[in-house]
């Protein structure tokens, strides 16, 4: 598919690199001609140098024959503007970011006219993902399928971890709870296991199953947390309103840290129920001071990596909180996990991820039997739900041992009218069933794709 | 210095450009030299033969930097040239190893020096590999690897080294369509040239050698005495406007027509 991108900041970039690997022609648009040289130096793409709201400017990077156009400018207006030019001029569909609360909270009302595809708010996504974490806060990161009924979540395996040192078929066999391990990540490489796959201390393991199940994973592991109750924020940026405005909702008691002081002042104005506190989240004592070591939850969101990590830390070290952090810079995450900051949040790949499985599912909108797609583990393996329909006969009836599955590919859930089977080697696939097909390295528009 | 994906990609493009051998392989054989058909079929038999496991290990590491493309580029332009001297070898026209490699380089390097003093001696399928090199010089031996090879974004730093110059030369996002279209471009001019040379009257095997000398502004003749020999204005003309079409930018050629100028 033809991509166009205006603005190649952080989020435009990685776009380009994610985007371009799938066989998309993708053509930039920036202002900036540095910005420019950059992408062009490390991406395979086209780059044009001007304002994304001309339309000539779009004209020359052929937006009239493209199929998708992402406005990822740092200005909202233009960022709208873009997607209203490029609609006018014949592209098929648009993608905005919108950052403001205000803009945003009010672009049900005129999305369509303004023929977006999707509007992305960034902080938004972050926020709920974050709270999505903090509802469940055994996991490090939780995804959601099949609208609910099955979720997948990554934990660490510490040091000392029943866990460690079995083969998953010992650990499958030893408690009698329904789940799979679907993807293991260890240091930076991803594998899709088998059942004699040995389990180290430091490996992060996806788990699937569903919520009860988890539930119960965790209870027999000693790890199971309560959701958190009171939590302490770090930073009063935009992803703090929305979370915190969700956090109240819920009942959980939140307390933000704020350095600077008029933007305290606006926070209390606009989140009479979170304690807005003023100091500098970096001084310990005030950390301690304002009881660190009670709260269920630590999140430093500033807009500084290397702040967030040293008082995450920090944290860690002097309470039992989950800690969570937030970390714009990829380069950063290998070694803040090595650091033991296992739960980390970037804005800017959950934008990135986010716009990546828009562009998927319109990808594999020709394939008829595909229900939903999304990307796990830092984008580097795909969940895929499919039907299963009549047109596939050779998987249908056969258990699942006898079946030949091309490398890197897991059976992981079947659905079947109400129920989840979690499948072994002996179960099969019946018609009108459910499946999710966890996958890496393949490109797979159809269930029969799967098959060797 | 990532030492294995060099030599991957090196592998990688020689045995892609083994085939290349093949074309003056065939001309030979047309025109009765089974000799040197041999020679032609055996160089690239034997270059595909040590290649081809050579691009079977995989580099672990796959991470190519520009530093990477310069070095496979540099190399890539002296191996080239010493590969293309192999013909001139071992076929004994030019028995002085030195002066054929002398011949391959000026002839990849469009620059059109040559050491020969009777040209007119060589085989056909000589003359027709001596005009070749200039043909794929000409466009650059890495777009038509770019344009033939599977690769992706690596491709990027490669055709960044190949072409001088601060800004890639890409007429459409993807590296690989750009070289394709660029190949297609230049391959229409260059039949174009031989057909108006056939209209002036000079033999089909003179057309296309000088047209590929002309298309890669190189200039290598097969006469002792360049196109005087033909002794025509018209031929002269034709040439004369295909040198100024070649010299010109071929971006320029597809936005010409695509309508967009």
């Amino acid at each position: 598919m033809k991509i166009v991108i205006i603005g190649c900041g952080k989020v435009g970039t990685s776009l380009c690199s994610s985007l371009g690997n799938e066989d998309n022609d993708i053509t930039v648009i920036d202002s900036d001609p540095k910005a420019l040289k950059r992408v062009s130096d490390t991406q395979d793409v086209m780059c044009i140098e001007g304002d994304g709201a001309n339309a000539d400017i779009q004209y020359e990077a052929n937006v009239n024959k493209a199929g998708l156009l992402i406005a990822t400018t740092p200005n909202d207006e233009l960022n709208i503007l873009c997607c209203l030019i490029a609609k006018r001029l014949g592209v098929k569909r648009t993608i905005s970011r919108v950052r403001n609360p205000v803009y945003f909270k009010q672009m049900d009302l005129i999305k369509e006219d303004l023929g977006l595809s999707m509007v992305i708010n960034p902080e938004l996504i972050t926020a709920d993902e974050i709270f999505r974490i903090l509802m469940f806060p055994a996991a490090a990161r939780i995804d959601v399928f099949a609208k609910g009924r099955m979720e997948l979540v990554e934990y660490r395996i510490a040091e000392g971890s029943p866990l460690e040192g079995k083969t998953l078929a010992e650990v499958y066999k030893k408690n009698n709870v329904q789940y799979l391990i679907c993807a293991i990540e260890r240091e930076s490489n991803v594998f899709i296991p088998s059942g004699d796959f040995i389990l180290r201390a430091g490996d992060r393991i996806n788990i699937a199953a569903s919520h009860e199940n988890l539930e119960k994973f965790f209870r027999t592991m000693g790890t199971l947390k309560n959701k958190a109750r009171t939590v302490m924020l770090i930073g009063g940026g935009k992803i703090c309103h929305y979370l915190t405005n969700r956090l109240t909702e819920s009942g959980v008691r939140v307390k933000i840290v704020e350095s600077n002081f008029e933007k305290c002042r606006q926070l209390a104005e606009e989140l009479p129920k979170a304690t807005i506190i003023h100091g500098d989240g970096t001084e310990q004592e005030l950390l301690e001071e304002e009881g660190l070591v009670d709260v269920d939850a630590f999140i430093s969101m500033t807009g500084i990596d290397e702040e967030n990590i040293i008082m995450s830390l920090y944290a860690k070290k002097n309470s039992d909180a989950k800690i969570i952090t937030k970390i714009n810079r990829d380069s950063y995450n290998d070694l803040a996990a090595q650091m033991g900051i296992d739960c980390i949040i970037s804005p800017k790949q959950l934008t990135a991820s986010t716009i990546l499985s828009y562009v998927r599912s319109i990808d594999t909108s020709t394939s008829n039997s595909i229900e939903a797609l999304y990307h796990i583990v830092g984008n580097k393996v795909e969940a895929i739900e499919f039907r299963v329909n009549e047109d596939i006969k050779d998987l249908v009836g056969v258990p699942i041992r006898e079946l030949k599955l091309k490398k890197n590919i897991l059976i992981c859930a079947i659905f079947r009218k109400r129920n989840v089977i979690i499948p072994n080697g002996s179960d099969t696939l019946e018609i009108g069933d459910t499946v999710i097909i966890i996958q890496k390295d393949h490109r797979i528009f159809d269930l029969e794709d799967i098959l060797d | 210095m990532n030492k294995p994906i060099v030599f991957h990609y090196i592998a990688k493009i020689m045995l892609t450009s083994s085939a290349l051998f093949l074309l003056p392989c065939a001309v030979s054989f047309y025109y009765h030299e089974k000799r040197i058909a041999m020679i032609f079929l055996l160089i690239a038999i034997i270059m595909a033969v040590i290649m081809a496991p050579l691009t079977a290990i995989k580099p672990k590491n796959k991470q190519m930097y520009a530093r990477e493309g310069l070095v496979i580029v540099a190399m890539l332009w002296v191996i080239f040239s010493v590969i293309g001297a192999l013909p001139f070898y071992f076929s004994g026209e030019i028995p002085h190893f030195i002066d054929a490699i002398f011949e391959s380089a000026s002839g990849f390097t469009t620059t059109g020096s040559t050491i020969l003093t009777d040209v007119e001696s060589l085989s056909r399928g000589m003359l027709f590999w001596r005009s070749f090199t200039h043909w794929v010089g000409g466009m650059g031996v890495l777009v038509l690897a770019i344009a033939i090879l599977p690769t992706s974004n690596e491709a990027m730093h490669l055709m960044s080294a190949e072409c001088a110059g601060p800004q890639v030369g890409k007429i459409v996002p993807k590296g690989k369509d750009s070289a394709r279209y660029l190949y297609i471009i230049y391959a229409a001019l260059t039949v174009l040239t031989i057909i108006f040379l056939l209209i002036g009257g000079m033999p089909l095997f003179d057309s296309v050698c000088h047209a590929m000398g002309a298309a890669g502004t190189g200039g290598f003749s097969i006469k002792n005495t360049g196109i005087a020999f033909y002794n025509s204005a018209y031929i002269d003309g034709v040439l004369t406007v295909s040198m100024i079409l070649f010299g010109v930018n071929f971006s320029m050629y597809y936005f010409l027509l695509i309508r967009r100028f």
